[in-house]
């Protein structure tokens, strides 16, 4: 019986069981080239999950900072691959990471103290992007990540659930209360 | 709202549309990986095995700890039956001064004289006697208030740490047993 037969067997994951179970066969192929020194597998780790990463740094670091961030996430993944004791668990070890290293670069930033506004003479730039991105980080983090996963990354539900390693029911409702906390703090549509 | 559309991304919403539309300013943006330096990726370590190792040692080493600690203080552990050697000096014997003058026999059967111990001298170890002496069980073997207590506590320090050492163990059977089966992702 195959890993996708088991998988559609013992968990009822709908349509998302199969690509889950392959995918996370991918990854573990990956982890071990990578651990056999196959650099051209960790190029492919990070083109798999880069946008997720991607994502969970941009749900808690200014967007100038993230695409440092994001590389920082991966150097020390790489660094500390000896850490991961599933092999079929590579999203979820990378967002814990991202998640670290997201708040390590507030505590690294707390010494220097950026120039106000005021001071600099010149006004933000809050265009309609920048605000809805301001309303979903002030959601508590759970619905921040998910709805930044959907909406700036574009990743189904499926594949939010697939990466992180949540449930896809868990995604789900976070998608649905999210987006409804979201539609209140912009003032848009009705609760229906 | 299209709860459709938000899930996977079929159908139609044109309020999560336009919001992704604004968003995608900030979508991720194809980039090379960073570059690694020189260093190979570390081999993962058996950090179960270490890990069981440690509170094997660990428990190990209480356990010596605490029966050492009872076997001293348990009473009678160090010689319950303690032996004594005592020297008991032997009655000088003094012979009879008018034995030798005495022609009429006696009416009366003599005295039998005491038997002379082999020693020639006046006190002999002859007398040399093993005593045995028992130590009251029952007055030492009463604790203490305090005393009662600490060994509770050991016993209990003791339980938890075995049964610590259980979870380990299984926990460390049960990772083996992941690693062997084809799904470990539960997802």
């Amino acid at each position: 019986m195959s890993d996708i037969e088991i998988a559609r067997k013992m968990f009822i994951f709908g349509p998302a069981a199969p690509a889950a179970a392959e995918s996370a066969g991918a990854e573990a192929r990956l982890v071990g080239r990578i651990r056999s020194g196959d650099r051209e597998a960790f190029g492919e780790i990070y083109r798999m999950f880069a946008p997720l990463v991607h994502g969970i740094v941009l749900a808690r670091v200014p967007h100038d900072d993230v695409q440092d961030v994001v590389q920082d996430v991966f150097l020390a993944a790489y660094n500390n691959l000896h850490t991961l004791r599933d092999e079929n668990a590579v999203g979820s070890w990378l967002v814990a990471i991202a998640r670290n290293r997201a708040a390590e670069f507030y505590r690294r930033a707390r010494p220097t103290e950026e120039l106000t506004d005021e001071l600099t003479g010149k006004q933000p730039p809050r265009d309609e992007a920048t605000e809805i991105l301001a309303a979903i980080r002030s959601l508590p983090e759970t619905y921040r990540e998910t709805l930044i996963l959907r909406l700036v990354e574009g990743m189904t539900g499926n594949e939010i659930a697939e990466r992180t390693g949540l449930k896809p029911e868990s995604v789900r409702v976070n998608l649905h209360r999210g987006m409804e906390l979201l539609r209140q703090k912009l003032g848009i549509g009705g609760r229906k | 709202m299209n709860d459709e559309y938000l899930w996977q991304i079929t159908g139609q919403d044109p309020e999560i549309a336009k919001l992704e539309e604004t968003l995608a300013v900030f979508r991720y943006r194809e980039s090379s990986p960073p570059a690694l330096r020189g260093e190979e990726a570390k081999q993962p370590v058996q950090r179960g095995f270490s890990l069981a190792f440690g509170f094997a040692f660990a428990s190990v080493a209480i356990i010596v700890m605490i029966t050492a600690v009872l076997w001293f203080r348990m009473p009678g552990a160090s010689g319950a039956d303690e032996v004594t050697f005592v020297y008991v000096p032997a009655e000088e014997v003094q012979p009879p001064a008018n034995l030798e003058h005495e022609i009429a026999p006696p009416s009366q059967p003599m005295p039998r004289p005491p038997v002379r111990p082999r020693s020639a001298k006046n006190y002999t170890v002859a007398a040399l006697k093993v005593r045995r002496k028992k130590i009251d069980r029952s007055s030492t073997a009463a604790l203490t208030k305090e005393e009662r207590y600490a060994y509770q506590q050991l016993m209990l320090a003791l339980s938890i740490s075995s049964s610590k050492l259980k979870i380990v163990q299984n926990a460390i059977n049960g990772v083996e047993d992941a690693d062997n089966s084809p799904l470990q992702n539960n997802r």
